[in-house]
């Protein structure tokens, strides 16, 4: 069968592939967004002092990374119904199923990701903070918290592009997201080449806008000047201030 | 001296055993119905369709038992009816027959990307996969919904409206839901919940956890529940109009073609497929298949 162009637009442009696609961003980024409160509470706890919270916090972390994704998505729909009946019902959808596991399944990577980026800030910025005069969580928001999101942005963005393609696991709880509305149609129509292409566009066309959404992001974050002077050909950022010392 | 006898005793038994094992094998032959074992050659036209390597390649997946499972995890081979039906066209035809297992979306692309040679995987012929495939018609089969055995609220499609129905996804089960829920939508009614889930295991299961009231199969697996879990599920009901499995091959494999068709009749005409029909707890009338007339029936839209 000769590639038909007709067919690969069609499929790009289609109601079944926006809603599917919609779906798999709205089910990535609503999981990734509470993986990421989830993460940072569970990386605090690995720092508390009472030594349960720590110990809940460790077996939290180990739990949810070694479970498979999809071993947790199969046990979360199939198995949670047996100890709680009323998972059957209607109201517990396979988006909102899809979305409390792989923001749990996320956390747990978060929490690790995040305790690297709180480790990596010199502890002589929470010293200068309370130097100053501030409390501990005005010394966390203010100084620390900015400087570990800084830190943590690449491999956020990292974790939500997996994320975005782990959202096909969630077929077998019978979300209907982007990879399956296109095996789908496919079994229909048997045009492979022209909806897998299209199914590819989609994705680099998500991906892609998250990357630029991400450097954004990281601009954001990087609190030198923009003014920059150049010293014999080389550019240098001007004196920093206090905080940055 | 002792050792003289007992090697003469040791060789004696050794003949015993040997002498017993001879006769079993011609008492215990394997079992053959109708036709007689004839070593077949395969014609040039066949060898040529078949690829370099002279084998025939079946895929299967092997989900939808009885047509094609394991029987159990530790299995490495599918049985089933589907099975024993490419081994037997294999054997009639004098070629040798590798089955494959593949996920069912994936069945036809290999088929089309020449993994595989031919498709005997219970899957049904319609107008739409007709216009890319060839197909060798081999068995009927009705549709039929499958409830737990307590149902007493779905008697027809139409009861379906405002409940949960679990479907294998990629087949053309969701074409008829989709059908019956613009019929719904039409008359006012609630629609049917329809979930999608990979393979028919995992929809049944849904009935099991008590979240899809229904699931829609063929009454091959309907047949199958019952003699596995007796007493679990119930036909709540039937579909008119039975369609017909085919094996799918390339159009442009004639001699396979050809093959197959003589093959399939002559294990229709001579009772194989109704005896196979029986060993798989199917129902025999399904072995008087027929090529479907797809000029009468309109071609189902893609569901959108």
């Amino acid at each position: 069968m000769q590639f038909d162009w007709a067919i690969f637009q069609d499929a790009l442009i289609s109601e079944a592939f926006a809603r599917g696609a919609a779906l798999t961003i709205g089910v990535a980024a609503a999981a990734q967004a509470a993986a990421a409160v989830l993460g940072l509470g569970i990386a605090l706890l690995r720092q508390a002092p009472f030594a349960p919270l720590r110990w809940f916090a460790a077996v939290y972390v180990w739990l949810f990374r070694a479970v498979p994704t999809l071993l947790q998505l199969l046990f979360v729909w199939n198995a949670l119904p047996q100890l709680v009946p009323s998972l059957r019902d209607p109201w517990f959808t396979p988006f909102l199923a899809a979305f409390l596991t792989l923001a749990v399944n996320e956390s747990a990577y978060m929490a690790e990701i995040i305790r690297a980026g709180l480790a990596s800030v010199d502890k002589g910025q929470t010293l200068a903070g309370k130097t100053l005069g501030l409390r501990g969580d005005q010394v966390f928001r203010l100084i620390v918290l900015p400087q570990t999101i800084r830190v943590i942005i690449p491999s956020t963005g990292n974790e939500f592009i997996t994320l975005l393609k782990l959202t096909a696991l969630a077929s077998v709880i019978s979300l209907r997201e982007l990879l399956t509305v296109t095996s789908q149609t496919v079994a229909v129509s048997f045009r492979f080449a022209e909806l897998y292409g299209a199914a590819t566009v989609w994705y680099l066309a998500i991906v892609s806008v998250f990357m630029v959404l991400q450097s954004r992001l990281e601009e954001r974050y990087r609190w030198t000047s923009r003014e920059r002077t150049t010293q014999g050909g080389r550019t240098v950022a001007p004196a920093l201030g206090a905080a940055n010392r | 001296m002792v050792s003289c006898s007992l090697r003469s005793s040791l060789l004696g038994s050794l003949l015993l055993v040997g002498a017993l094992l001879a006769l079993l094998a011609g008492v215990v032959s394997p079992a053959r119905v109708g036709v007689a074992a004839q070593e077949a050659t395969p014609s040039p036209e066949l060898l040529a369709d078949v690829g370099e390597d002279g084998r025939l390649t079946g895929c299967v997946d092997p989900s939808f038992p009885p047509m094609e499972y394991y029987e159990d995890q530790d299995a490495e081979t599918p049985i089933g009816f589907d099975v024993d039906l490419v081994t037997e066209i294999g054997r009639r035809l004098g070629i040798e027959v590798d089955l494959v297992a593949t996920e069912f979306t994936g069945l036809l692309p290999g088929l089309e990307a020449g993994r595989c040679d031919i498709i005997a995987s219970g899957i049904y012929l319609t107008a739409e996969r007709l216009q890319t495939f060839a197909a060798q018609p081999y068995f009927d089969s009705s549709v039929v919904l499958l409830t737990l055995a307590d149902n007493e609220e779905i008697a027809s499609p139409q009861d379906l409206s405002g409940k949960t129905i679990a479907v294998q996804s990629g087949t053309n089960y969701i074409n008829i839901m989709d059908a019956l829920n613009e019929e719904l939508r039409a008359a006012g009614e609630d629609e049917v919940n329809v979930q999608t889930y990979p393979r028919q295991t995992d929809a049944i299961q849904q009935l099991i956890v008590g979240r899809a009231d229904a699931t829609i199969t063929q009454d091959t697996e309907a047949a199958f529940r019952e003699t596995a879990q007796p007493g679990q599920f119930t036909i709540a009901y039937t579909y008119p109009d039975p369609e017909t499995f085919g094996i799918y091959y390339r159009p442009d494999a004639t001699g396979l073609g050809a093959a197959l068709a003589s093959t399939v009749e002559a294990m229709r005409d001579d009772g194989t497929l109704a005896a196979l029909a029986t060993t798989w707890n199917l129902p025999q009338a399904g072995a008087d298949f027929s090529m479907p007339d797809f000029s009468a029936t309109p071609v189902a839209t893609p569901a959108s």
